[in-house]
Parts: structure tokens; C-alpha cells; sequence
């Protein structure tokens, strides 16, 4: 077949590997590292009529987006955002995949029933809350305001409009991170379970020092996910619900991005963002990966 | 079918030699089993042959082809492996005919491989099996589906890597009769990794013993049995192994050979054992369980430690000297822990080894024309008492 | 002997965790006395075995209650925008009616064909099914080669597909789409499919899969000599048809639930995927009430095929993300 089999592997013809490989490499070459490199080259110009003319002026759209008041305060709102769904979205995660870990009665009606927001689309969760939680006509705003007897008028309030957004995003994020749990849950040798059990360790103390640990690197896992989703999936929202409004407390960088690259075509400033937020997606995959190194020896 | 041979062949995993420089010969139709502790190079052994390692070192010859660097595929073998390695998503029928039916190197039409196929079946007895799916297959049917597989490929020669060992002992012990009778009937020379000494030893027309990468003997059953070549064979063969101990040797009296004396004891070998240094250290004496009986008149002293009741014989294990002894004694035998015991050793079946290097010097079996003698010597040449007064 | 050590470093883990079960399972006589008497049952804690040994326990109760409040809570909005989709404008603006409405169904065939929502639903579903199979074929290319052949920078070319996670769209967003006006692609499925077609998730769970499958299977088609073609296609293929499936679903799901990158790169409203949809149906209404039955309706059928495809496959699904 082949000149040298050095090998115990059943192919080892370089060309027909290459060959195999190609498609992908042209796809992640062309539309993957070409625009990413290209984003770097951007972010160090000033471009001028829609992309048109272009100047080099190294670092200052950097510098211009870190002193903008503006760019501050949307990358607070969205931290504030990030960190908002991640934890809801996870302790909802969490409590229901333990839920659904225990019973062992029509586990897979359960099972659908918690974990279909998987398939949900970020614009129907979005347009959905948009209806249901709408100042004048949306149900949820009619029950909020006659029980808690507060005035919902997210379309001019900041703070609830950032409420509002993020309850939709948590909905959204749920199924998957149930089914990321109860991954985790079901590898968790039932022996233990057992001894826990046998040992008459409470319910609670199992969950802290029995699964918790034993879970712990999905649970890192879902951290970053949940993190880069909010980061980048949080745009269907904003665009669809708030449009960054009321006065930018729900201008999440991503939607700013959109904004000042296909709004007011300033191609240099949308690409120095896009760095900012490669930079940001990069520190958080390595502190994924070095907790999730300490974390190895628990073996789950 | 064609012979196969191995002419020192080496192999390295980085800086492990797993096959250290093996010679080895294997007849057209012959059934060859290759034996060794876990990590004895047998199974890298296999795969060299197969192809499915490429050697480092050395040649392979099968029939008149040297087959050394060729592609697995075009080496005319065919595997059974321990896990059967059966395609899960086809049918037994399909797993057969698949492998032979794509073999790039035949030139056969998928007629004759079904029909082969049906053969194969017919022969290993699973003809309503032919439609099932692997997870609808016991293990031992499973197991015979493989070997079904093997034979359609019609192979010069077939490759066997511990094929019994994921079946219960029962059914293993009944498949291995099976495979004798099954290699009696279609003659492909075959090669047999096994850890198993019993299936070695059964199987083989002759046994390969393997060990640290390096072939230790290659003789037919019996021979491995009488005829260790070396320390390591004499105590992996055989079980309970081979009782042994750094031995003293000593001219013997008139036609004897020499007498081997130690801490536990003294035996003296039948005459002819030439050229033996007299009055030096360095050798070892090798004793099998089953040739040492307790013997009031016996020259061996034993501090019984336990004995095990098997059934068919008492196993009697305590302390010679400074080693561990095993014998085997009648079931009747009056033993019991703690007591000291004399034992007698068949004189004819004692081994000698060298103690630097391990390679056997004397086999008692052969010094003696009259071969398995049971008479005792003379009594004035052997310590009769219990040993103590040798300290 | 050499290539199946994944599969003995999960049975080490295995041994691992039976090992520290030891360590916890000296009290568990004492345990065993004062224990309920469920503990006794034979299964782990199936409600048979509980009520073979008399009650169901409070716990057991409280369990199933907590697990139905959070799915009905789950469920809700859902639930009300289904009902609110069957009502009418004047229906819709009577916030305290809650119940179906007058509209039944014909919101449905409005928002389908009047606001040409079918348009969008097909949209999304040719760009789905592309990216959905152009996925799997060049990934199970990529996994095959980086698995079964030997070739040199195997683990940089490896490494280069996996590091693509750290390169989302938005990050490349700009160049992108100058990149798709230069091409001419605008405002066709070639830009709404291409940058999706190699995947780094898919490429990474095959090769783990095909890894997964035990070194002697691949030992026996190398000693039949079995083609790499043939290999694909009748052992490969079929040894990964549950991993497959489920892969087709994460990706379906995630293709037909993008929003940013058509938004961007489509202009032409009859050639735009249905998320995107939503967003034009968000104006519809007459004399300054919006049409919310109208634009609910849309929100369901939008939701229904990637609904439809996890409940169908979700157990391929679960079994690929590694739940038991």
C-alpha cells in the first residue's frame, strides 16, 4: 500500500490525510483565522466612510474605548448581565438536575420537560418576554405590579429593562445546563450514593460534600459556557427587546459592537472591540482550563 | 498454509524491548503456543507476525515470502482477538464475509466467501447463529463467530491471542478441546498467545516460553515439562511450581552421581553426571512437587506450614532449608501443620540449574537409562534424620 | 496493549471512586441499624421498592411537588404564549383574559402566509440542513484522518480545528462580512452556511468517539486490508450512528437558532432566516395596538422544529453529551 508502515495505524499516507482534512482547513483558514488575524490588523486603524479610507493610528481606538464613559459603562452592564445569568441560570440548573437525579418515576417525561429550553431560540425567549413582561399589555407586568405593588415600566427604566433581559437570557440557558448537570450527576458512582445512604449523611451535606466536589469540573465548564454565552448570545435579546436602552443600561458590549461597526460604520473601533472580547473569551478559557487541571484527580 | 519464521527478531517501544532478538520456527500446519508471564513480549510477539507492529530489529518469513516490512493485509494471516473484535452494527454472516470479501489481496467472488461463510458455520456449529447481531451472541458464541471469520479468509496462517480468556472456565475448557479438534480438521498452522500454561501445554504441538522479551524454549509439551531449558521454564511450568535451592555438590559414592546437599537436605543423582565439579557451590536443585513424597526414609526435611486439601492429592507446603516447598501427597497422607516431615525425591526426576545464569545442567531423567525409577538408593549415602543435625 | 488506554483510565477512575466508597463504608453497620426502612429495598430508590416496604416517604413527595412547581415555572411563558397566539387584538389587550381565544388557529395561517413567515421557516431550514450536514461530513473527514492515519503536524492540525472555540463570530464579525461582499456572497446561503461548516465541537467528539472504539476492531479491517473509503462508510459510519445523531441535533439546533450573523449578512428580507423573522414581525398591528397573538404564533412555529428534533432524538442527545 504504502512505503513505510511505521506505524500501527491502518493509513498513513500523508496525502490522503491531508486530502481528508482539506475541506475543514479551507473552512477555518478562509472564515475562521483569515477574519480573526484581519480583526487584529483592523483594530490598529481609523477607518473613514464606511470602510472606504483607512489610517493607521495604533492603539488609540484601545485607548479611545477604555476612556469612553460610554464603553465603561457597557462593559459593566455587561459583567453585571454575565454575572447575573450565570449564577441564576446555574442554581436553577443545578437544583433541577439534583431533582431529576433522585426520582426514578417518569424520568424521561421529566427529563423533556426540563431540559426542551435547550432547543429554544434566543429571539422566541426574547420576543416572548418582550410580550409577556410589556409595561401595558404583558401578564407577568399586571401580576408583578398587584403583588409587589411596584410600577413595571421597564421601557424607561434602566435597571428593570437590565431585569427583564436577563430573566429571558437565564429562561433560554436553563436546558442546557440541566443536561450538562445531570451528565455530571449520572457519572457519580451510584456506590457512594449508596454509602451516603448507609451512613445517614443528610441531604445537604451529600450535595456539599459528596456531588458538589465530584461535579465540580462541569461545573467550571458551565461557568465559561455560561459567560460566553452571555457575552456573545445576549445580542438577540437587547436587539429585539431594549435596543440597548432605556439610556444604555442594557447596551451589552456585543450589541455596542454591532452598533458602531454596522450602525455608524466605525470598522477600526468595532474591531478593537471584537479583540477586546477575543481577549476576554481567551482569559476566561484559561482559567477554565487551569481550575479544571487542580480539579482532575477528583476524576468525575 | 505455509511455515513461518522469525530470525531475531527485535522490537522497542521507546526504551522498552518488548522482543529481545526471538528465533523462532513455526512448521507448515503446525499448532505453536506461546506462553509467558504478562509482559513477556508474547502478544507483541503475535502482532509482529501479524504486522500489526513493524519490528525494529530482524526478519519475517511466511511460506517463501519475507514478509517483514509488508502490510498486514498482505501477509496471508488472519487474528482471533481476545475481545473477538466483532463489528457491532453487522450480523455474524456479515462480520464473516466483510473482512474477506474486501481483503485487498484475494481474488475471490462474494459467492465463494458466503459460501465459505455457510462452511466455516457448519463447522463451528453456529449455522442459526448467522443472522444475529454481536449483542445478541453469548461470549462463546461470539467467540466462534470470530473464529468463523478468521477461517473464511482461508489464511496461510491464523494468529490466536488469548482467545479463551473472556469465557468462563467451564466453557473454556470445552472450547479448547474444540479448537484441537478443530485445527486437526482444517491444518492451518497457528500460533497461540496464551498466559494460560494448561491451554500451552494442551494445545501445542510444541510450546514457545517466553520471557523479558527473550525466547526461553521452544520444545513440544512434554519435552518443556521434562526438559526445562533453564530455571524460569522449570518454575513457570508447572503447578505448583518447581521446588528449588541453592545446592552444594559433592562427588557421589561409587556409580552415583553427585549428591546435592543444603540446608533442607540431601539428594544424590543417578550416575552420569559428567563432568560436574565436585566439592562447589553455585548450583541449584530443582525438584518437582509431585516427586517428593513423605518418606519416613526420606533425605529431605520439611517444617510443614500448611497443607491444602485438593481432592485427588494433599498439597503440602512448608519450609526446606531456607526456601518454600511444595509437595504433593496421597490424599491419605498424615500431615498436619507444624510438624517436621521427611521427604523422599524421585531420584530420576531431579533438575539441576546453574545458579548464576539459571541454564540447566542435569536432568536426572536423562542420566538414568531406566528412567522413572522409584527404588531408592541405598540407604547409607542419605541423611535419614530430620536435618537438625546439620546446623 | 498500546491503544486502549482511554478506556483503562476510566476504569481507574472507576477503581478510584469504589476505592474511597471503602473509606466511607466503615460506618455504615451502624448506619444500616438506625436507618429507614427504604434503605432496605432491593433497587436504589425506585418508588416500587418503596412502596413494596409500606409508604412513600415524605422526601419522596416533596421531590416530585419541587420538580413539577419548577417545570410549570419553566413552562409558563410558553404556555401563555401559546394561549395568547389564539387570541385576538381586543382579546390580547384585556390582560385579565387568560384563557383560548376567538382567533383559534387563524393567527397561525395569517403570520405563515400574509407576513411570509413560511419564507423565513424555509430559510432556516435550508440553512440548517446545510450546515448540519456540511458539519458532520467534513468533520467526520477530520476526525477520520486525525484518528487513522499517520501524517506529519497530526497534532499541530489538531490543535489548529480545536483552537477555532476561542474564535466566535462576533469576534471575526467585521472582516466577515467584508470578506462575504468581497466574495460576492452577500445576501446568499453560501454566507449564511460557509463560516458554519467546520466545527471544532464536532470534530473533537468524533475523534473522541472513533478513539473510544477498541484498538482490535481497526486491527481487524487493517488486517483485511479494508479501504479507507470502505472503512468510512461500513464500519466507521455505522459504529458512530448514535454519536452522529446526536451531533446532528446539537448543530441543528444551534444553526437554526442563529440571530446575529443573518441579521448582518442578509439584507434581503425574502432571502432572511425566520429568528430574524421575529424581529420584522415585532411591528405588526393596526391603529397602535400590536398584533401579540400574531407575532406569538410566529414565536411557536419559530420554536417548533428545534423542539421538535430534541424531543424526537433526545435520547441520542443525552447519550452524546454523556448523560446516563
Amino acid at each position: 500500500m504504502s512505503a513505510s508502515i511505521d506505524t500501527n495505524l491502518p493509513y498513513d499516507s500523508s496525502l490522503g490525510a491531508y486530502l481528508l482534512l482539506a475541506p475543514t482547513l479551507v473552512v477555518i483558514g478562509l472564515f475562521l483565522y483569515y477574519p480573526t488575524v484581519q480583526t487584529l490588523r483592523f483594530s490598529f486603524f481609523r477607518t473613514f466612510l464606511f470602510g472606504q479610507r483607512s489610517q493607521f493610528v495604533g492603539l488609540q481606538n484601545f485607548t479611545t474605548l477604555l476612556t469612553s464613559a460610554a464603553y465603561q459603562h457597557s462593559l459593566a452592564v455587561t459583567f453585571l448581565f454575565a454575572g447575573a445569568v450565570v449564577v441564576a441560570s446555574l442554581s436553577i440548573g443545578l437544583f433541577v438536575a439534583l431533582l431529576l437525579h433522585e426520582v426514578s418515576v417518569a424520568e424521561s417525561a421529566y427529563l423533556v420537560a426540563a431540559i426542551w429550553p435547550y432547543a429554544l431560540p434566543t429571539a422566541v425567549a426574547g420576543i416572548v418576554f418582550l410580550f409577556l413582561a410589556n409595561p401595558s399589555v404583558g401578564v407577568y407586568t399586571v401580576a408583578v405590579e398587584s403583588t409587589l405593588g411596584v410600577d413595571v415600566d421597564w421601557f424607561t427604566d434602566g435597571p428593570q429593562a437590565l431585569a427583564v433581559v436577563t430573566v429571558a437570557a437565564v429562561w433560554k440557558q436553563i436546558g442546557f445546563n440541566v443536561i450538562f448537570l445531570l451528565a455530571a450527576l449520572s457519572g457519580v458512582p451510584e456506590s457512594l450514593e449508596e454509602a451516603c445512604r448507609l451512613d445517614g449523611v443528610g441531604r445537604l451535606a451529600k450535595l456539599r460534600r459528596v456531588y458538589l466536589p465530584l461535579i465540580s469540573p462541569t461545573l467550571v465548564f458551565l461557568v465559561v459556557m455560561n459567560t460566553i454565552f452571555a457575552f456573545f448570545g445576549g445580542f438577540a435579546f437587547v436587539d429585539l427587546m431594549t435596543q440597548g436602552g432605556p439610556s444604555g443600561a442594557t447596551n451589552l458590549l456585543i450589541y455596542k459592537l454591532f452598533k458602531d461597526a454596522f450602525e455608524y460604520g466605525n470598522l477600526g473601533l468595532a474591531s478593537a472591540q471584537s479583540v477586546i472580547l477575543f481577549v476576554i473569551v481567551a482569559a476566561l478559557t484559561y482559567v477554565q482550563l487551569r481550575v479544571s487541571d487542580e480539579r482532575a484527580h477528583y476524576g468525575a | 498454509m505455509a511455515d513461518i519464521e522469525l530470525s531475531n527478531v527485535r522490537k522497542r517501544f521507546g526504551d522498552v524491548t518488548a522482543v529481545d532478538g526471538v528465533d523462532l520456527t513455526v512448521e507448515d500446519g503446525e499448532f505453536l503456543t506461546v506462553v509467558g508471564p504478562s509482559g513477556c513480549g508474547k502478544s507483541t510477539t503475535l502482532r509482529l507476525i501479524a504486522g500489526l507492529e513493524t519490528v525494529t530489529g530482524g526478519r519475517i518469513r511466511i511460506g517463501d515470502r519475507d514478509v517483514t516490512r509488508e502490510d498486514p493485509s498482505d501477509r496471508g494471516v488472519a487474528m482471533v482477538f481476545q475481545s473477538y473484535a466483532l463489528y457491532p452494527h453487522m450480523t455474524a454472516r456479515e462480520n464473516m464475509t466483510f473482512g474477506a470479501s474486501t481483503a485487498a489481496s484475494e481474488s475471490v467472488t462474494d459467492a465463494e466467501v458466503r459460501e465459505r461463510a455457510e462452511e466455516a458455520a457448519a463447522l463451528l456449529d453456529i449455522g442459526e447463529l448467522m443472522d444475529r447481531t454481536p449483542d445478541e451472541l453469548s461470549g462463546g458464541e461470539q467467540q466462534r463467530v470470530a473464529i468463523g471469520r478468521a477461517l473464511v479468509r482461508d489464511p496461510e496462517v491464523l494468529l490466536l491471542d488469548e482467545p479463551l480468556s473472556n469465557l468462563d472456565a467451564k466453557l473454556r475448557i470445552r472450547t479448547r478441546a474444540e479448537l484441537a479438534e478443530l485445527h486437526d480438521e482444517v491444518g492451518t498452522t497457528t500460533v497461540y498467545v496464551t498466559h494460560d500454561q494448561t491451554e500451552a501445554m494442551t494445545l501445542g504441538d510444541r510450546v514457545a516460553v517466553l520471557d523479558g522479551g527473550e525466547l526461553q524454549q521452544c520444545a513440544p509439551p512434554q519435552e518443556v515439562y521434562d526438559r526445562p531449558a533453564n530455571r524460569f521454564v522449570a518454575e513457570f511450568i508447572g503447578d505448583p511450581a518447581m521446588n528449588t535451592a541453592p545446592v552444594r555438590l559433592d562427588d557421589g559414592p561409587g556409580d552415583y552421581g553427585p549428591t546435592a546437599s543444603w540446608a533442607g537436605g540431601e539428594v544424590s543423582f543417578p550416575s552420569a553426571g559428567d563432568g560436574l565439579p565436585g566439592g562447589t557451590d553455585g548450583y541449584l536443585l530443582g525438584v518437582r512437587p509431585e516427586d517428593l513424597v513423605p518418606d519416613p526414609d526420606g533425605s529431605i526435611a520439611m517444617a510443614v506450614a500448611v497443607t491444602e486439601p485438593l481432592g485427588d492429592t494433599l498439597l503440602v507446603r512448608g519450609d526446606v532449608g531456607d526456601a518454600e516447598w511444595t509437595a504433593k501427597a496421597a490424599p491419605t497422607a498424615n500431615v498436619t501443620p507444624g510438624e517436621t516431615v521427611t521427604l523422599r525425591a524421585d531420584r530420576s526426576r531431579l533438575h539441576l540449574f546453574e545458579a548464576g545464569t539459571g541454564e540447566a545442567v542435569l536432568h536426572a531423567i536423562d542420566a538414568d537409562p531406566n528412567g522413572r525409577s522409584e527404588s531408592p538408593p541405598s540407604d547409607g549415602t542419605e541423611l535419614t534424620a530430620d536435618g537438625s543435625g546439620r546446623d | 496493549m498500546t491503544a486502549d488506554t482511554p478506556t483503562r483510565r476510566s476504569g481507574d477512575t472507576v477503581a478510584n471512586a469504589a476505592g474511597s466508597t471503602d473509606a466511607t463504608g466503615s460506618g455504615a453497620v451502624t448506619g444500616a441499624a438506625t436507618g429507614d426502612a427504604t434503605a432496605v429495598g432491593r433497587g436504589p430508590n425506585g418508588l416500587g421498592d418503596r412502596l413494596a416496604v409500606g409508604a412513600v416517604d415524605a422526601s419522596t413527595i416533596l421531590t416530585h411537588l419541587s420538580l413539577l412547581a419548577v417545570i410549570a415555572l419553566m413552562a409558563s411563558p410558553l404556555v401563555l404564549a401559546a394561549v395568547m397566539s389564539t387570541q385576538t387584538v381586543p382579546q390580547v389587550y384585556d390582560v385579565s383574559y387568560l384563557w383560548i381565544g376567538d382567533a383559534g388557529v387563524s393567527k397561525y395561517a395569517e403570520v405563515l402566509t400574509d407576513y411570509g413567515l413560511w419564507r423565513y421557516m424555509l430559510n432556516s431550514f435550508v440553512m440548517s440542513v446545510i450546515v448540519v450536514v456540511g458539519k458532520l461530513a467534513l468533520s467526520l473527514l477530520a476526525a477520520m484522518a486525525l484518528v487513522y492515519y499517520e501524517f506529519p503536524y497530526k497534532n499541530a492540525v489538531f490543535f489548529l480545528v480545536l483552537f477555532t472555540l476561542m474564535f466566535p463570530v462576533p469576534v471575526r464579525i467585521v472582516p466577515l462580512f467584508e470578506l462575504m461582499v468581497d466574495l460576492g456572497w452577500s445576501n446568499t446561503v453560501l454566507a449564511l452556511t460557509g463560516p458554519y461548516l467546520a466545527s471544532a465541537t464536532a470534530v473533537f467528539l468524533l475523534r473522541q468517539h472513533f478513539q473510544s472504539i477498541p484498538t482490535s476492531v481497526v486491527e481487524t479491517a487493517r488486517l483485511d486490508g479494508v479501504g479507507p473509503l470502505t472503512f468510512l462508510v461500513r464500519v466507521l459510519i455505522p459504529m458512530s450512528r448514535g454519536m452522529l445523531t446526536g451531533l446532528a441535533v446539537i448543530e441543528f439546533i444551534y444553526a437554526w437558532n442563529q440571530y446575529l450573523w443573518p441579521l448582518i449578512v442578509i439584507s434581503d428580507q425574502s432571502k432572511q432566516v425566520v429568528q430574524v423573522g421575529m424581529k420584522y414581525l415585532q411591528a405588526v398591528g393596526t391603529a397602535g395596538q400590536t398584533d401579540w397573538g400574531l407575532i406569538m404564533a410566529g414565536a411557536m412555529l419559530t420554536l417548533l422544529p428545534p423542539l421538535a428534533v430534541l424531543v424526537a432524538f433526545r435520547r441520542p442527545l443525552l447519550d452524546t453529551l454523556g448523560v446516563k
